[in-house]
């Protein structure tokens, strides 16, 4: 519903104009399908820091510094309690006043509260221990087992030491003791000063992965993951669409930022009459395009948009189009433009020129105009 | 790095990280839409596109391109699911290599051997699969129809709730499996107790009672005179199909993993149940397995054994 121009992408489906990027080396407009994603680099969301590949890798793409709340995920603040004289930090939440004092994790100056919160996560250690320790196993397992099958292959006898060796060589299994295990009673249960929102739910349990506790006062600070800064290419020829800056705070003027509204025309809809549409075309270039509307029913002739250039204001055409005809208005870097239309769905191919520098980019597109 | 992505599309949740790690980096829930069957495959294109980008660029932040994946698949799951997966890894992610595993034959690995009963308490069912020297016994299959997702859906109905959020929120916080003296004594005794509380996605107060929080035990361990689906009988079951000579090595070393193992009191009930049915008569065949039976315990995570 509503009123909006869509451009038809190669990929077959149609997206405005906000959604698109642009190609300079096929001149095709690009939906987000079209584009391949890599990551670039990561920064963190919190301190905006930039955090090199390798050291993102070792921290398991967290920042060392910055950490989340336990129960509502917000950023951790360092709180300074001076009160006892002794200068204590602590982290606190300033979304649900969770403090890490609950967990005892406080510190007399900054390194030693980050030191105590390192030694929480120690608890890590033992299951990747035990997952080395598999892994080891099952690699010698893998070898001697191989041995074994290649000897049976080798013969094709059996003989009874063969046989004798393998029963051998098997493992017996022991019964196994069965004690019954303490459960709960009844009374104790119906007795307990039962508080619902001191357990934690499943989106804290999953934060929480190597522990998964069921008492918020036994969740511990994660540490902020990581945000990524991710650069598009081209699906087709692999030129970059987009490259994202690593630095925070330089911003660079010659950044790669191909977004489709940067160098195609804007179409709006002016009027609707009965049967016909009156179009806006607005041109975001710095300097003179030229356009051509086809298969609509008027004369395909090539009209210019005139443009703003931030430096001389408006920059205008010598003379006039081929086919002034056509236009029924022009205002600053807009021209009006009615046509005919028999439904509420209007069709048209476009050509666009435009250009950059020396070079003039020739774009075709097909545009789908919605009107309801 | 060298190391190579592992994703486990779950129906509830979707477990991502990298392989050689104890722990996955992210959980995250799986698009309600992936776990419709009647979706062909372009449309489970279009959702795994947009859910896998996520996976492979916000949770794992992994560069698709310079590792292999490991995608586990589940048996029973759809096959255009599966092949809608691997083809946006292969076109969209450009990924070089994906290895396709079976989920519940992983599992096994976590006990040191080659050899044992995989019981998979998960969202859509309850799944049992012995493993015998690295091969799964796909004949011995069982699945049974007590889920997380039929747990849910008895709470639902005896709070009187619509709000699956709540519901669920009151199953994670207050669920609870009875064993032992506990059993006996919400047997004998008749006494009850009522919470209100205030679920997660709910703005009102709801009542729960103590017999409600005993729910999940009602669906998975549900009275097997009574025809009722029963987990440690689906394992009997399955053990009936195997091999003779294989029983005594697959029952001693049942692994219980998945979202529903994580109930506190599972697994007492478990072994509880299990050898109680030993002693029924139509497992009476297995009977002499009842001094084998071990659930092996381990230090990881039930619900992440699979990933």
């Amino acid at each position: 519903e509503g009123v909006y121009a869509h451009y038809l992408c190669d990929c077959g489906k149609e997206w405005g104009i906000e959604d698109m990027y642009f190609c300079f080396q096929c001149t095709k407009p690009l939906c987000v399908y079209c584009v391949t994603e890599e990551i670039d680099s990561f920064y963190c969301r919190n301190c905006m820091e930039n955090m090199p590949t390798t050291e993102a890798m070792a921290f398991k793409n967290r920042c060392s510094r910055c950490f989340q709340c336990p129960v509502c995920f917000t950023t951790l603040q360092i709180l300074l309690n001076n009160s006892s004289g002794q200068k204590q930090y602590h982290f606190g939440c300033q979304h649900c006043y969770w403090d890490s004092l609950t967990l005892g994790l406080s510190g007399t100056s900054l390194n030693e509260l980050l030191m105590s919160n390192q030694t929480h996560f120690t608890k890590d250690n033992p299951l990747q221990q035990a997952v080395q320790k598999l892994q080891e196993t099952y690699k010698v397992n893998l070898r001697n087992r191989k041995k074994v099958m290649y000897r049976h292959v080798a013969r094709e006898i059996w003989t009874l030491e063969d046989l004798q060796k393998s029963l051998s060589n098997k493992e017996t299994i022991e019964p196994s003791l069965h004690e019954p295990k303490q459960s709960e009673t009844l009374d104790s249960l119906l007795s307990e000063n039962f508080e619902y929102f001191d357990r934690t739910d499943i989106d804290q349990r999953l934060t929480n992965l190597s522990t998964q506790p069921q008492e918020v006062n036994q969740a511990t600070a994660q540490p902020l993951p990581l945000l990524t800064k991710r650069s598009k290419r081209c699906k087709h020829c692999r030129k970059y669409v987009v490259k994202p800056e690593t630095l925070p705070n330089y911003s660079n003027p010659f950044k790669m930022e191909n977004l489709l509204v940067y160098f195609f025309p804007k179409i709006l809809v002016r009027e609707i009459g009965e049967d016909f549409v009156a179009l806006v075309f607005v041109n975001p270039t710095s300097s003179v395009s030229y356009m051509k509307i086809l298969n609509t029913g008027l004369a395909e002739g090539e009209v210019h948009l005139n443009a703003y250039d931030p430096i001389m204001d408006l920059v205008t055409a010598e003379g006039s189009s081929e086919n002034e005809a056509v236009v029924q208005s022009r205002e600053k870097n807009k021209v009006v433009i009615n046509l005919p239309r028999e439904s509420n769905e209007l069709f048209f191919d476009m050509v666009w020129k435009f250009s950059r520098g020396t070079e003039i980019k020739e774009v075709n597109t097909r545009v789908h105009i919605h009107l309801t | 790095d060298e190391e190579a992505v592992v994703v486990e599309i779950g129906t509830a949740y979707t477990k991502c990280g990298y392989s050689g790690e104890a722990l996955p980096r992210s959980v995250v829930k799986t698009p309600s839409a992936l776990s419709n069957p009647e979706l062909n495959e372009s449309e489970f294109y279009d959702v795994l596109r947009d859910f896998l980008n996520i996976i492979y660029f916000h949770k794992v932040q992994s560069r698709p391109k310079e590792g292999a994946t490991v995608l586990c698949e589940n048996l029973m799951a759809s096959r255009k699911l599966l092949e809608a997966a691997v083809k946006v890894m292969f076109e969209d992610l450009q990924v070089p290599i994906v290895y396709l595993v079976m989920e519940n034959s992983l599992p096994v690995y976590t006990s040191g051997g080659y050899t044992g009963l995989v019981v998979d308490s998960g969202f859509t069912d309850a799944r049992v699969l012995p493993i015998f020297e690295g091969i799964p016994i796909v004949n011995s299959y069982q699945s049974m129809d007590c889920g997380l997702k039929k747990v849910l859906e008895c709470m639902k109905t005896k709070l009187e709730l619509d709000n699956d959020q709540a519901v669920e929120d009151i199953l994670v916080k207050m669920g609870k499996v009875s064993f032992g003296e506990l059993r006996k004594e919400l047997q004998e005794r008749k006494e009850d107790r009522d919470y209100y509380v205030v679920p997660k996605g709910s703005g009102t107060r709801v009542k729960v009672s103590l017999r409600q929080r005993f729910t999940p035990e009602e669906v998975m361990f549900g009275d097997y005179d009574s025809n009722q689906h029963n987990i440690a009988a689906g394992v009997l079951k399955s053990l009936l199909k195997c091999d003779i000579d294989t029983r005594k090595g697959l029952i001693n070393n049942i692994i219980l993993c998945g979202g529903g193992s994580m109930i506190p009191g599972f697994q007492e009930r478990f072994e509880e149940e299990l050898l109680n049915l030993l002693d029924d008569e139509d497992f009476s065949k297995l009977k002499g397995l009842k001094d084998f039976m071990r659930v092996v315990e381990s230090p990881y995570p039930r619900n992440l054994l699979n990933w």
